[in-house]
C-alpha cells in the first residue's frame, strides 16, 4: 500500500515541530496498514536524513562521528538521553549505513522510538526550510512506496 | 656385398682400386694407393659383376620383398641359390671364399662381420661413402647412424676411417681374407665404372646419383616417398649382411635392425655367408625379374650416388606407388617391389628420425604405421592437443582460476547503493507493528526538536583551526611610560600642593 498524504502529513508536522498537530494526525492512523505505512515513512526519513549527515559526497562517515553526534544529542537533550540507548541508537545509525547489524535483542519499540529519535535529532540540526522539508519528505515517500509499495 | 659398394665406390673408384694391395691389409681404408692393382682388377671385375648380380639380387628381393618376411630369409634363399649357382666366374667364387672367412671374423663380434663387409667395401672403395657410414651406423644404430653419415658428404669418409682403423684391428687378426677382400674392394670400383658400359649400370648410374643426394633426400624420402630409393637405406643392408642383396637387404635390413639388431650380429656369421651366397640367386632373380633391376639396382647404384637428376625422376613416381602400397596392402602384393618399398618406407622413417630427432622418430613411426600422409596426420595431432589442453586446463582451474563474471565475483563487486538500502529495511517487520512507540517518545521528540536550554555559561564552539590570541605579558616599555606617568602625576600634585601653601600663606599673612 502506497504512503498515503495522511501519513505524509503525520510525519511532516511532527518534523516541522508541530507536536500537537502530529498528535492529532497520529491517532487517525487507526488501521494496521496505515500505522504501517507510516512505519515505513519514519523509517525511510531516518535512512535519508542519516544519509544527508554521515554521507558526504558519496563518503560514509566513521563510527566515530555517528558515536559523537548520538553522544551530543543525548548531553544536549537529557529528556531525549532517558528514552534513548546510545548503544541502539548507534546500531541503528550504523546499519543504516551499512555498517553493522542490529541486535535481535532489541524490540520493535524500541527500535522505533530510537529511529524517531534520532530523526527528530537529525532534522532539528538541519534545521530545514520548509521547501527542503517537502524536498526530503518527497524522496522519502519515495523510497517508501519502493519498499512497502 | 661387394656388389653395393662398388655402386657406392663409382664416385671415387680409381683411388678404390690403389689403395686394396697396399692399405687393405693394414687399414681398411682401400684408397690409399700402391696397392697391387692387378689383384684388385680382377677383384673389381668380379665386383661388376657381382653388382651387376646384386641388381639383379636387388630385383629379386623386391619380388621375395612381397613376403616381406626378412632379410634373413631371402638370405637363406640366396645361400641356397649361391650354392646352387656356381655359373659365376671364378671372381665369385673367391669372393664367396672370401666372405666365408669373414663369417670366422664375425664369431668374434656380429659388428666385425659388418664392419669387415663395410670395410672390405670401403677398403677397396673409397666411394663406400654411404658404406663407411651405414657401417658405423649399423654398429651402433643401423637405421639412424647411416643417414647422419650419408647426409654429409665428409661422412664417407670420416666413416671410411674409423671403420679403417676397426677393420684393421680386426682384419688383422683374421688376415686369412685380406687378398680376397682386397681384391674384391678394387673390383668393385672397377664394377662401378665398367657398369656404365652395360645398360644396366646405366640406370643404376643415375640411381647411384640419387644415392649421392639421398644423404640429404633420403631423410626426406622416409617422411614422403623415396623411402625405397634412399640410397643410404640400401647401403646399409648392404653392409651389414650382404652387399650382394643391397636392394632388398638394405630395405629389409632397416626393420630388422629397428626391431632389433640381434637376429643381424646373431645371424652375421650364417647371414656373412649367407649373403655371399645371395649374390648368386640375386643374379638368378634379376635375370628372371627385368624391372626390378632397374628400379631396384638404384640400392647398388645409389651408393655410387654419381647421377643426381635420375633421383627426382623416380622419386616422385615411387613417392606416388609408396603411399598406395602403404594405404593399401592389396597394392603392395600388386607390386611386389613396392612391397619391399614399403619395407624400405618403414626402414626409412626411421633413418630421418635419427636424423632429425630421436624423439621424432617414434612420432613419425607411429605416422608410418597408421600409414603416412603426414601432413593429414599432423594436422590430426594438432588438433588432438588443441583438444587436450583446454580439457586439464579447465579440470585445474575449477573452482579458482575459471573465468567468472565481474558480476558473481564478489570481491570486484561494487558496493550498490540500493542493495545496502534495501538491506537496512530488514528489520522493518520488527518496527511495523511498534506504533505506540511513537507516542511514548513524544517527550524526547519534542525534547530534541526544542534548542538546548541554556546551562548557564558561554557555550562557544572553540575551533582548534581558529586563531588563538596570544598571551598579553605587557610590553617591556610600560614601566618607562608608567615611570612618566607617574613622574607628571608626581609633579602635577607636587605643583598643587605648593599653590595651596601659598594660597594658605597668603590668607595667613592678610589676616595679619
Amino acid at each position: 500500500m502506497p504512503i498515503t498524504d495522511h501519513q505524509l502529513a503525520t510525519l511532516r508536522a511532527q518534523l516541522a515541530g508541530q507536536m500537537d498537530e502530529h498528535e492529532r494526525l497520529l491517532d487517525q492512523l487507526e488501521t494496521e496498514e496505515s500505522q504501517a505505512g507510516y512505519i515505513a515513512l519514519v523509517t525511510a526519513a531516518f535512512f535519508e536524513a542519516v544519509d544527508r549527515k554521515f554521507i558526504i559526497n558519496d563518503k560514509v562517515a566513521d563510527d566515530a562521528e555517528v558515536i559523537e553526534f548520538i553522544a551530543y544529542q543525548r548531553s544536549a537533550h537529557p529528556v531525549a538521553a532517558e528514552q534513548m540507548d546510545p548503544t541502539v541508537a548507534e546500531q541503528v545509525v550504523l546499519h543504516a549505513l551499512d555498517k553493522g547489524p542490529i541486535s535481535e535483542d532489541i524490540d520493535g519499540e524500541t527500535l522505533l522510538g530510537t529511529k524517531i529519535l534520532l530523526l527528530a535529532a537529525l532534522m532539528a540540526e538541519a534545521d530545514l526550510g520548509e521547501s527542503e522539508l517537502d524536498i526530503f519528505l518527497a524522496k522519502a515517500r519515495a523510497e517508501a512506496d519502493e519498499h512497502v509499495g | 656385398m661387394g656388389i653395393d659398394r662398388p655402386g657406392g665406390t663409382d664416385t671415387r673408384a680409381e683411388n678404390v682400386e690403389k689403395p686394396p694391395a697396399e692399405d687393405r691389409p693394414p687399414a681398411p681404408p682401400p684408397d690409399r694407393p700402391g696397392s697391387p692393382g692387378q689383384p684388385s682388377r680382377l677383384e673389381s671385375l668380379r665386383a661388376a659383376r657381382e653388382a651387376q648380380e646384386a641388381r639383379r639380387a636387388e630385383t629379386a628381393p623386391q619380388q621375395t620383398d612381397s613376403q616381406e618376411t626378412g632379410t634373413e630369409q631371402r638370405d637363406e634363399r640366396e645361400k641356397d641359390k649361391g650354392e646352387s649357382s656356381s655359373a659365376e666366374p671364378a671372381d665369385e667364387r673367391q669372393d664367396a671364399q672370401a666372405e666365408p672367412k669373414t663369417p670366422e671374423r664375425t664369431p668374434d663380434g656380429g659388428e666385425t662381420e659388418r664392419d669387415a663387409e663395410a670395410g672390405s667395401g670401403e677398403r677397396e672403395r673409397d666411394t663406400g661413402r654411404p658404406q663407411p657410414g651405414t657401417g658405423q651406423a649399423r654398429p651402433d644404430e643401423r637405421g639412424e647412424q647411416p643417414y647422419t653419415t650419408d647426409t654429409g658428404e665428409l661422412a664417407p669418409e670420416t666413416g671410411t676411417e674409423p671403420r679403417g682403423e676397426l677393420q684393421d684391428d680386426k682384419a688383422e687378426p683374421s688376415s686369412d681374407r685380406p687378398a680376397d677382400e682386397r681384391p674384391d674392394a678394387p673390383a668393385e670400383p672397377h664394377t662401378a665404372e665398367e657398369r656404365p658400359m652395360t645398360g644396366e649400370t646405366e640406370p643404376e648410374s643415375d640411381e647411384t646419383g640419387q644415392a649421392d643426394r639421398p644423404g640429404e633426400q633420403p631423410p626426406r624420402q622416409e617422411t614422403g616417398e623415396a623411402g625405397p630409393e634412399s640410397p643410404g637405406e640400401r647401403d646399409r643392408p648392404d653392409d651389414r649382411e650382404a652387399q650382394a642383396e643391397a636392394p632388398q637387404g638394405r630395405d629389409h635390413q632397416p626393420l630388422p635392425q629397428q626391431e632389433g639388431q640381434t637376429p643381424d650380429d646373431d645371424g652375421n656369421e650364417a647371414g656373412g655367408e649367407a649373403s655371399n651366397e645371395q649374390k648368386p640367386q640375386a643374379e638368378d632373380e634379376s635375370a628372371g625379374h627385368d624391372h626390378t633391376p632397374q628400379d631396384e639396382p638404384a640400392p647398388a647404384e645409389q651408393q655410387d650416388g654419381r647421377t643426381d637428376t635420375p633421383q627426382p625422376a623416380e622419386e616422385p613416381v615411387r613417392a606416388t606407388d609408396h603411399p598406395e602400397p602403404r594405404d593399401e596392402p592389396g597394392v603392395r602384393v600388386a607390386w611386389p617391389p613396392a612391397a619391399e618399398e614399403g619395407v624400405t618406407r618403414w626402414a626409412s622413417p626411421v633413418i630421418q628420425f635419427n636424423e632429425q630427432m630421436p624423439g621424432n622418430q617414434l612420432e613419425r613411426r607411429d605416422r608410418n604405421a597408421e600409414g603416412r600422409s603426414g601432413t593429414p596426420a599432423t594436422t590430426d595431432d594438432e588438433p588432438n592437443k588443441y583438444r587436450d589442453l583446454p580439457e586439464p586446463i579447465r579440470d585445474r582451474t575449477s573452482g579458482r582460476g575459471e573465468p567468472i563474471s565481474p558480476e558473481d565475483d564478489p570481491v570486484d563487486r561494487n558496493p550498490d547503493p540500493e542493495e545496502g538500502r534495501r538491506g537496512r529495511w530488514e528489520n522493518y517487520d520488527r518496527v511495523n507493528t511498534a506504533i505506540g512507540a511513537t507516542k511514548k517518545i513524544l517527550k524526547g521528540v519534542k525534547d530534541l526538536q526544542s534548542k538546548p536550554p541554556p546551562t548557564g555559561q558561554t557555550e562557544s564552539k572553540t575551533d582548534a583551526s581558529g586563531p588563538k590570541p596570544a598571551a598579553h605579558t605587557g610590553y617591556s616599555t610600560d614601566p618607562v611610560s608608567n615611570g612618566i606617568v607617574a613622574m607628571a602625576a608626581i609633579f602635577s600634585g607636587g605643583v598643587h600642593m605648593y599653590r595651596s601653601f601659598k594660597s594658605s600663606r597668603r590668607s595667613e599673612h592678610a589676616d595679619n
